[in-house]
């Protein structure tokens, strides 16, 4: 079978599991006795179980096999739910994760040893259960020699959640007819099982050939208890004896070796695959957005014909009411487009209870993660990038921002810190906030450390307003952090977060009150696919500056311009205005006219301000993004590019650079 | 013996080939945007149906005098592993079946700066096809 073309749907449905498990989990810590969650759990490990096994994946599969007998023995209130028991499910789902970010980059399992994880979950079980389990193992292990092919078979059904049983079945002494006794045995595993292997063979059997023993390999889904019950009612049975089928411990590689050799067409298929990223980034759509997109595109089918025949009535009137018509439909269909690329921010939100709840736990402090609005839409290109900074964000609350239980307690708080991540759409904006009751962010201790790391004299920290002062946080290699921990205080935490950010096209701001805890505050652009920009001309060469990056635009005389050290200003409204010549930063051939006047578009980046001179102005239009793509990443003053109208290519300028 | 195709392009009277598994398409010469601050040899970008695809000027890339475009020009599109790269041809005439007997792999460099490039070179009749490795000559850095 080639499981490649579900390989997509493999991870993505797996990876929604996965999440759900680990929501449930989380839940299961605080409410053990909530029965319908561990249902809830169980279901999702068994579903996981199946999809992995049907997928070929043996380790993912028998870890998850493991999962739910322990999940079972809980059901069964024979297992207390405690945090260390939390703790291994947790490690197992991290191990399942690992698992399918393996299988996405390559398309296989890869190395990962998961034994230990699995005799910890074995471990686990309560010594009730366990006693079928030593039994088997305080007996000598039973030896059966097994060619490959049986091995293989042994491999694949343990990886489809069977149960492999080398069993041992001696007969009474004084039994007198051997074969009928074998013969019944055979009947009662056949009816649990299938029988692989017998030792000696069915024929000897028949024939009588053998002493008191028969060894088996059976596969079944029945348990082990079982088995041996129903072996032991049939009379004239001296002893019985059952384990568990040892797998090779390469057997995985084996049954891969094997696979190989039986398609070598298919290997290369998957390793090809294995070099390339083998999943594509995939949207779930809901149907009725789809519908409404379908109706627009036929709605654009019909201004077409109307368009074909007023062209061919040659009447103006009727042409331009259908424009007018087509652009409408375009809008709409801008919309609904954006809407189809629209991902509910839970997406990112989801991975965040568990962070808390872990990195709280090693920090020895309490904390709970309180999530509101996260149904709230965003493109999926945002999705994708904003996850990074919000970890950074969520753990400088964590490390600086909630406080240790005691101290908090001296203050008078609850002990218990609280963080909340709120997600809510403001205009054309999505704006994301972190806030937490710590200690806040201490403007003194922000001051000190800006003189001593040299980035300020003490004068000019004291003449910094408290907002400007508090921007500093986000400047390189600032940290107020008084040690250095695996979390935070490297100071490469902030002005990560605020480069990445702005590189979204949006900003973050914090507000803090000392004591009493901080917010940050991000706000981004509803989708980065379309903005608005102006057009202008340098030169021959038409750029887009992104509007939301233009404060105005200004004309001035050429004689009007100065300089200051080696850099040309002009003085606006009494501020001075550092210029930057496009033909010269961007190498454009230009015939310098010296004595006309300057058309300057004033950009900004927060507070900063440039002027860009240009030649021309076009217009402002609503462009599309394009990347230039990988083979021209990192070219400094360009963001991207978009198609005109006329079909050419204009670059949009990236004025970060400049200021 | 297995047989390699591939499209045959030239550049003034010299003949080069790229391993048709690699082309996406041969189109004639757009609009090209120049992007400051590209390699030296990227002439810029085209607009592609859509797509925004940067083109190498294969004569800057190989050294060669530089010569306007004419009717005959064209930007052979190649796919290379994760993008996708216009380059530049005086012209884009055929696709060779090319035996792997008659391709030299082993020829003696010259030491001109295009050797870089070269991947073999098959000798059929009185014609000498300089085979590219296109990964190389593609690439940035």
């Amino acid at each position: 079978m080639d499981a490649n073309q579900f390989l997509d749907i493999f991870l993505e449905e797996t990876n929604e599991h996965l999440e759900n498990l680990n929501n449930c989990l989380l839940q299961l810590e605080k409410r053990p006795e909530d029965s319908e969650l561990l249902d809830e759990v169980f279901r999702v490990s068994h579903t996981l179980k199946g999809m992995a096994g049907t997928m070929g994946f043996g380790k993912m599969a028998e870890l998850t096999h493991q999962m739910e007998n322990l999940l079972d023995e809980i059901r069964k209130k024979r297992v207390e739910v405690d945090t260390s028991l939390v703790d291994i499910l947790f490690e197992c789902l991290d191990g399942l994760q690992e698992f399918v970010n393996q299988i996405a980059e390559t398309g296989t399992e890869g190395s990962r040893d998961t034994g230990a994880l699995v005799s910890r979950l074995r471990n686990k079980l309560s010594p009730e259960n366990g006693t079928a389990n030593t039994e088997g193992i305080s007996g000598s292990r039973l030896e059966l020699e097994l060619n490959d092919h049986e091995t293989l078979v042994i491999g694949s059904a343990k990886q489809q959640g069977f149960n492999c049983f080398i069993i041992r079945v001696t007969l009474n002494k004084n039994c007198m007819l051997k074969s009928a006794r074998a013969f019944l045995v055979f009947n009662t595993l056949e009816k649990k099982g299938d029988i692989i292997k017998s030792i000696p063979g069915v024929e000897d059997i028949e024939d009588e050939k053998f002493d008191r023993t028969i060894k088996l390999v059976l596969i079944t889904q029945r348990e082990m208890d079982e088995i041996c019950n129903s072996l032991l009612s049939i009379s004239e049975i001296e002893e019985v004896d059952v384990q568990e089928a040892v797998q090779p411990e390469d057997i995985d590689n084996f049954h891969l070796e094997n696979r190989q050799a039986d398609s070598p067409a298919g290997a290369v298929v998957s390793k090809e695959r294995g070099i390339k990223n083998v999943t594509g980034k995939t949207v779930r759509v809901d149907i009725d957005r789809l519908d409404n997109l379908m109706n627009l595109v036929s709605e654009l089918i019909i201004i077409k014909t109307r368009l074909e025949e007023s062209k061919e009535n040659g009447g103006k009137a009727n042409t331009g009411e259908a424009l007018e018509y087509l652009e409408r439909i375009i809008t709409n269909l801008h919309d609904a487009v954006m809407k189809v690329r629209m991902v509910s921010i839970e997406r990112v939100f989801n991975r965040f209870p568990r962070m808390v709840r872990d990195l709280s736990k090693d920090l020895g402090k309490n904390t709970q993660l309180y999530m509101y609005g996260v149904e709230t839409e965003v493109d999926r290109t945002v999705i994708d990038e904003i996850g990074d900074p919000l970890i950074h964000l969520i753990r400088n609350s964590i490390d600086h921002g909630i406080e240790q239980v005691d101290e908090r307690r001296r203050k008078g708080k609850p002990a218990e810190g609280k963080i909340v991540l709120r997600a809510f759409h403001d205009g054309n904006t999505v704006v994301i906030e972190v806030s937490d009751d710590g200690r806040g962010i201490d403007l003194a201790k922000i001051a000190d450390k800006a003189v001593k790391s040299g980035l300020y004299s003490q004068q000019q920290v004291e003449d910094l307003a408290e907002d400007e002062l508090m921007e500093l946080i986000f400047s390189p290699g600032f940290s107020t952090a008084g040690k250095v921990s695996d979390l935070s205080g490297r100071g490469v935490g902030l002005d990560v977060v605020k480069t990445k950010i702005e590189s979204l096209g949006g900003m973050v701001e914090v507000e803090s009150v000392p004591g009493e805890g901080s917010k940050f505050i991000i706000r981004l652009p509803l989708t980065l696919a379309i903005i608005q920009a102006l057009l202008v001309v340098v030169g021959e060469e038409t750029y887009a500056i992104p509007l939301n990056s233009i404060k105005e635009i200004i004309t001035m005389e050429q004689s009007v311009v100065k300089n200051v050290q080696s850099r040309e200003v002009v003085l606006l409204r009494g501020d001075i205005l550092p210029l930057i010549r496009l033909d010269k930063e961007l190498g454009i051939e230009r015939t310098a006219d010296s004595d006309k006047e300057m058309t300057i578009v004033v950009v900004k980046k927060g507070e900063k301000l440039a002027g860009v001179v240009v030649d021309k102005l076009l217009g402002q239009q609503e462009i599309v993004i394009k990347s230039l793509g990988k083979y021209l990443a990192g070219i400094r003053f360009i963001a991207g590019a978009t198609i005109l109208g006329d079909g050419k290519v204009s670059l949009i300028l990236d004025i970060n650079p400049f200021l | 013996m297995a047989d390699y195709q591939f499209v045959i392009f030239k550049i003034d009277d010299r003949e080069f080939a790229v391993d048709i598994n690699k082309v996406n398409t041969i189109e004639k010469i757009p609009c090209i945007t120049r992007v400051p601050g590209a390699p030296y040899f990227v002439m810029g970008v085209i607009n592609l149906r859509g797509e925004v695809i940067p083109v190498v000027d294969t004569r800057k890339r190989m050294d060669m005098n530089s010569k306007p475009f004419d009717e005959e020009s064209r930007i052979i599109i190649i796919n290379l592993e994760d993008c996708v790269v216009g380059i530049t041809a005086d012209s884009a005439t055929e696709v060779l079946s090319v035996g792997e007997e008659l391709i030299d792999r082993d020829f003696a460099t010259t030491g001109a700066k295009d050797d870089d490039f070269i991947e073999g070179v098959a000798r059929l009749d009185q014609r000498i096809i300089v085979i590219l490795d296109i990964n190389k000559l593609l690439r940035t850095a």
